[in-house]
């Protein structure tokens, strides 16, 4: 059984989840960074995985993925096992946006997000592929930049065009998988809240959608399940009131912490400040 | 200078750059030791094509048996480095890979001139049938074996790392350079002479053999590498990215490695080592076009070929009778375009991003 000290415990039913890891662990060398890790998460909801830095979120996001190659444990999405699924198959219905991008060579903004459209064409682009990336530059306000080169870009700007290639990559397609790697790190507020509103249209639509955040009042703004993580374990997992406590604060972040909840908000906010 | 030609199709540009291919082509054809004028040329091709003998002998050997198999090797040549230039670039990620860089030329050059030397040492074996074969599968040995220590030693932490990739690069190319020297030293004389001049590149043992072979790889390798044109952009973003674009990244980069060194090791059995050919030519076309990998295969083996074609035909006039090295014109022309590059990239960045990303 996982240890579970900090708040109620509440695992969904694995067998209502389209996307479950079971008993998952991965390590480099002798430092365990997954520890037998098993969690499910549903179409429909947004959830976010929290934690301090180290804690494996990333590396759980990377096994969900399937870029790690020695991981011991299963991810099945929806019925089929990952290791069994191919690539090309995967990529019609799932995208994700890792925490960077290692481009070296001078692609203008629509060349990036018109990749894309890659799995969904053969050779050339189609009109209805031209149109998802227009359609989509537009949405992000990144119409004036089609033609810049991506190298020249900001942080945020960058962020904003790789979030804008995954949306095109699952465009058009109701039942899909989004996995963001801490997608709000560089935006400024209102880019933090326009990702988070899509991350939640697409999950109304019916996607499973998952992403790494460190912003706490965000995760329970915009997040339905929250799965926190500590020293590659999930010490605590539910719908955000639950877990998100001044305990988790405590024992897993290391801070003192307060929620404010105000009425005429629907969710907390958390003012933190270090254990003296 | 970034997107030059920003507006202009795909297309055009190979209209261009074929006419420009043609036209150089031409020109090359006609200079030399001996000049032919264009009504000879025009009457040599006339006179193959009907198959009625020809009055003038001496000149139609020079262009039949010379000049135009010369032509056509540079050419494909000049291809073959420029498209696989595009190829490592994508496998490395990195603008600045380039055959010579990474040991690909080096190797091929070294596992040619152990057959140049030993192969008839090799015994009954050895034939001349053998032997035709022998030579650019050795090359061919050589480039790979370097190249893949290369990309292990500059990818061991998953991630391809510049510095790494460079230093292994220096290794890699000083042994297998002192390999070619060693095997220099060893030959006899009309042997060890071919090796040296042929380190930095010739064009002199132009045959039809030669160009053939060249010619038919070339094409071969870059129609393939042209299918994999979609794959090579996505890996442009990394490889867990183009693996969640639905990109075989492992089976991807095998393919990328084999084409690379079967067309480093072809051209360089036949011709020696050439260098920044593959560097130059693809970063002019970033500069003046675009990174999609689709236009860059094309346009690199349509300019490449322009390029070694001018090339060759400076190393025929400028010192006639005698010829230079070709190795000599590109590396000339090629390091001091590179150190440019390297110099602009610095002042646009600030240092960060570009080569060093």
């Amino acid at each position: 059984m996982r240890e579970n000290h900090l708040s109620p415990f509440t695992p969904q039913n694995p067998h209502q989840s389209e996307l479950t890891a079971t008993n998952v662990s991965y390590s480099v060398g002798e430092k365990q960074i997954l520890d037998d890790v098993s969690v499910g998460f549903r179409a429909g909801q947004v959830a976010m995985i929290i934690g301090p830095n180290g804690s494996g979120k990333t590396t759980l996001l990377k096994a969900l993925t399937g870029e790690l190659a020695k991981t011991t444990g299963e991810v099945h999405y929806g019925s089929e096992r990952l290791t069994r699924a191919t690539a090309k198959n995967l990529a019609r219905v799932r995208a994700v946006v890792s925490q960077q991008s290692e481009i070296a060579f001078p692609l203008t903004v629509e060349e990036v997000v018109m990749m894309g459209r890659y799995p969904h064409f053969a050779t050339t682009p189609t009109a209805k592929d031209k149109r998802i990336c227009t359609d989509i530059l537009e949405r992000m306000d990144l119409s004036a930049f089609a033609n810049r080169n991506y190298l020249t870009l900001s942080g945020g700007e960058r962020q904003r065009v790789q979030f804008s290639r995954a949306l095109a990559q699952i465009s058009g397609i109701e039942k899909t998988y989004l996995l963001l790697d801490e997608p709000t790190s560089y935006l400024d507020l209102k880019y933090q809240h326009e990702f988070l509103s899509i991350a939640r249209e697409r999950a109304n639509a019916g996607s499973v959608v998952i992403a790494v955040m460190h912003d706490l009042t965000l995760a329970a703004q915009y997040g339905d399940y929250c799965v926190a993580m500590n020293g590659g374990k999930i010490v605590a997992e539910g719908v955000p009131s639950f877990v998100l406590t001044s305990t988790l604060l405590r024992e897993v972040y290391e801070v003192q912490g307060v929620m404010l909840n105000q009425t005429e908000l629907k969710y907390p906010i958390f003012v933190t400040s270090p254990i003296r | 200078m970034m997107y030059l030609l920003r507006r202009v199709r795909f297309g055009s540009i190979y209209a261009v750059f074929g006419v420009l291919l043609a036209a150089v082509g031409l020109l090359s054809i006609r200079t030399g030791a001996i000049n032919l004028s264009y009504a000879q040329i025009w009457e040599f091709t006339l006179a193959a094509l009907t198959g009625s003998p020809s009055p003038d002998s001496l000149h139609q050997a020079v262009f039949f048996q010379i000049r135009l198999p010369r032509v056509i090797l540079s050419a494909s040549v000049g291809a073959a480095l420029s498209v696989s230039g595009v190829l490592m670039q994508a496998l490395f990620r990195n603008p600045i890979v380039e055959p010579g860089l990474v040991g690909t030329s080096a190797g091929a050059a070294f596992g040619a001139a152990l057959v140049f030397v030993l192969g008839k040492s090799i015994g009954a074996a050895y034939s001349d049938v053998l032997g035709a074969f022998a030579l650019p599968v050795a090359a061919f040995a050589g480039a790979l074996a370097a190249t893949l220590a290369v990309y292990r030693f500059s990818a061991l932490s998953g991630k391809v790392n510049v510095a790494t990739m460079i230093l292994a690069g220096v290794a890699v190319n000083a042994i297998a350079n002192a390999g070619t020297g060693f095997m220099a030293y060893i030959a006899r004389d009309p042997q060890a002479r071919s090796i040296t001049f042929w380190t930095l590149g010739t064009f002199t043992g132009a045959d039809w053999k030669s160009a053939t072979l060249v010619t038919t790889t070339m094409l071969l390798c870059t129609a393939l590498a042209l299918r994999h044109a979609k794959a090579l952009n996505a890996l442009l973003l990394g490889e867990s990215d183009a693996m969640s674009l639905g990109v075989d990244v492992r089976r991807l980069n095998i393919t990328l490695l084999v084409l690379n060194t079967v067309l480093v090791g072809t051209a360089t059995a036949m011709v020696g080592v050439i260098s920044f050919m593959g560097l130059v030519v693809p970063h002019l076309l970033r500069l003046i076009r675009s990174a999609d990998n689709r236009f860059l295969i094309v346009a690199s083996a349509l300019l490449g070929a322009i390029l070694m074609v001018i090339a060759d035909m400076i190393t025929r006039t400028l010192i006639a009778p005698a010829e230079l090295p070709i190795g000599v014109i590109t590396a000339f022309v090629g390091a001091p375009v590179f150190l440019w590059l390297l110099f602009r990239q610095h002042r646009d960045n600030e240092g960060k991003g570009g080569f060093y990303a």
